[in-house]
């Protein structure tokens, strides 16, 4: 479903992502971990095509993110933490069903789809409500369904949890386990251990733009002989600023 | 797919603006409200200022010439007769009364020993505007009661003053007998002075706010990073945005003109600043020549926006700017201000902005030379294809748009 080969990312002197590779399946949540400036959104956004690769290449749905970007779109959906992105003088379902229309769903599907979202996220009180208006949690959930709304085969979060109080950061949760098990194949950056551990099937941890190890967590466990992730990650990446 | 997609994204932007107070108010109600208020208020002011010279115009007076009833009955009873706002007043230091605005005016007044002619200084405060007009009216009424004793006195002597002129002068606008331009009437020249210029800052203001929202504000939000990864793909999403920005700088002028229009009907002299009446008359050839020439500006001045708003990282940043080409693209029209129709050359009319202002000053001087709005249009659009290549370039290029 998505497989990373050698890519790297420079800006100028900057190795910002330097020559990494691993895949992920359908079905699969694959966590990226990471202190600030290692190389995590990078990633991400040279996944979602935002970014041109400096060398290397992946393959999305069976496309190749530098030869054919139009073909990869349709089938990511996107999600940045923290900052939601939402037009706040648009209402909720404005917000979701322009980011559907834009992604080729037709309108009434869209809307029908968007309704539906708002049921499983239960935010359907606010649907006409304007993002502007809404709490950080509620906006968060918009946020997610605007990004899921096209049904896309991968998803790339980076952050999703981050700001959001124990109850919208319990439902976002849920909610990324729920996309798996619809077989989604989902790519997760974050540096809360905590959310890695209970979401991810597989883990690599990136410092200064390299992967540095890769597997599931009972695996990173064995290989670096320590206990738990966080052991893990403070022996590769030698770093102490995650929660 | 791209118009459908072009489609979707201008619909979202205007549905989205429309929901913003601040562009209805900058963009709708203040071009349409500025003329119909602004002539008002013009309109009284000068009406106030009139009647304020014709009922209340106190003049001092050196209080030994007030003391003169022979004079005072000169003034009062021929040069002022009939003029019931003037009052005379004695003072013993005129010039004090007139810098403490005591009076308005200071009239010295001596009698000439030997010819027994009325002598007579005026002076006025050329700070203060109720003296300057009152010098104009006062200066009128003595100069009206000179010319009218002199022909009295002439005629009483049987002397046609008529014939006391060596050559008689009768000066006349070339439309009069070219037959090749139809009059525009003196209003028109006052209108091609201030028109042209009040167009372009609209027209230059009109897509800056909307073009700093949808794509600096974009920025800030970080709308764009979702935006951009959508099926859409960039060019569909620029056009989109850009014609949006269009719409909002046609709208601002169409309100500006509509308020322009707004404000004639309800003070027709103040359109031109009471200096005449506008009888021009287009043939509607050139009036759609001169529309698409002043939609191309449109289009140039949002392009810019856009590009400077795409290449901004914040709001802040897109507003100061755009303000810096507002201000560029005013520099034109108050340069040529003082210009007529027949005072612009070929080359102005490729020189973008200089060639709408041109063009304009030309139509409304009557002079309808179709080679040189055609010139001004293909310049134009030379120029807006110009700086669309170089947004879109913009646009492509990801160390603009994700700038880290």
């Amino acid at each position: 479903m998505l497989e990373v080969m050698n890519l790297s990312k420079h800006f100028g002197k900057v190795r910002a992502v330097d020559g990494i590779s691993f895949s992920v399946g359908a079905g699969e949540i694959f966590g990226l971990l990471g202190a600030n400036g290692a190389g995590k959104t990078t990633t991400l956004r040279t996944l979602a095509t935002m970014l041109k690769p400096t060398s290397g290449t992946a393959r999305i749905a069976g496309y190749d993110i530098v030869e054919r970007p139009d073909d990869v779109r349709p089938n990511i959906g996107l999600l940045f933490g923290g900052d939601t992105g939402l037009y706040d003088r648009l209402t909720a379902q404005e917000n979701i069903v322009y980011f559907a229309e834009l992604n080729g769903v037709d309108a009434a599907t869209a809307v029908t789809r968007t309704k539906e979202l708002a049921r499983a996220f239960s935010f359907t009180e606010y649907l006409n409500t304007q993002a502007g208006k809404l709490s950080k949690g509620t906006r968060q959930k918009v946020a997610f369904s605007r990004s899921i709304v096209h049904n896309p085969a991968v998803m790339l979060f980076d952050e999703p949890t981050v700001g959001l109080d124990v109850t919208a950061k319990s439902d976002v949760m849920d909610f990324i386990l729920k996309c798996r098990s619809e077989g989604k194949c989902i790519v997760l950056s974050d540096h809360t251990l905590s959310v890695v551990e209970r979401l991810c099937d597989r883990v690599g941890i990136m410092k200064s733009g390299v992967l540095l190890g890769v597997g599931t967590i009972p695996e990173l466990c064995e290989q670096y002989q320590c206990s738990n992730l966080e052991e893990v990650f403070f022996k590769l990446a030698g770093e102490r600023n995650v929660e | 797919m791209w118009s459908k997609f072009i489609g979707i994204v201008l619909r979202k932007e205007i549905k989205d603006m429309l929901r913003d107070k601040r562009t209805i108010i900058t963009g709708i109600i203040l071009p349409i409200i500025l003329y119909p208020i602004m002539f008002g208020i013009m309109g009284k002011a000068v009406s106030s200022m009139e009647e304020e010279v014709r009922t209340d115009t106190t003049i001092a007076i050196k209080a030994e010439v007030a003391a003169d009833e022979e004079i005072m009955s000169v003034l009062r009873d021929e040069v002022f007769a009939g003029s019931e706002g003037i009052k005379l007043i004695g003072s013993d230091d005129p010039v004090g009364s007139l810098k403490n605005e005591e009076v308005k005016l200071y009239l010295d007044v001596s009698r000439d020993p030997d010819s027994g002619v009325l002598e007579m200084n005026l002076y006025y405060d050329e700070n203060k505007m109720d003296s300057t007009n009152s010098q104009g009216y006062v200066s009128s009424l003595i100069n009206g009661y000179n010319n009218q004793t002199l022909h009295k006195r002439l005629a009483d002597m049987g002397i046609d003053i008529g014939s006391l002129y060596p050559v008689t002068l009768s000066v006349e606008s070339i439309s009069a007998i070219a037959g090749d331009r139809d009059s525009v009437g003196s209003g028109g020249i006052y209108l091609s002075m201030v028109l042209p210029m009040m167009l372009v800052i609209f027209i230059s203001t009109g897509s800056m706010a909307a073009a700093v929202d949808m794509f600096a504000g974009e920025k800030e939000r970080k709308t764009f990073e979702p935006l951009l990864t959508t099926r859409a793909g960039r060019l569909p999403v620029l056009l989109g945005k850009f014609i949006a920005t269009n719409f909002f700088g046609i709208a601002t002028t169409a309100m500006m003109l509509i308020g322009l229009i707004i404000g004639y009907s309800l003070y027709p002299q103040m359109l031109t600043m009471g200096m005449g009446e506008v009888t021009l008359k287009l043939p509607a050839l050139v009036l759609g020549l001169v529309v698409l020439l002043v939609l191309l500006l449109t289009m140039i001045f949002s392009g810019v926006h856009v590009a400077i708003s795409t290449w901004s990282r914040t709001v802040k940043e897109a507003s100061s700017y755009s303000t810096f080409v507002m201000m560029a693209g005013m520099l034109p029209a108050l340069g040529t201000m003082y210009m007529q129709g027949g005072d612009i050359k070929p080359w102005m009319m490729c020189v973008p902005v200089l060639n709408v202002i041109g063009s304009l000053k030309m139509v409304l001087a009557g002079i309808l030379r179709y080679d040189m709005i055609i010139i001004a249009i293909a310049a134009s659009a030379v120029f807006l294809a110009v700086v669309l290549a170089f947004t879109l370039n913009l646009f492509k290029k990801e160390s603009v748009m994700f700038r880290m």
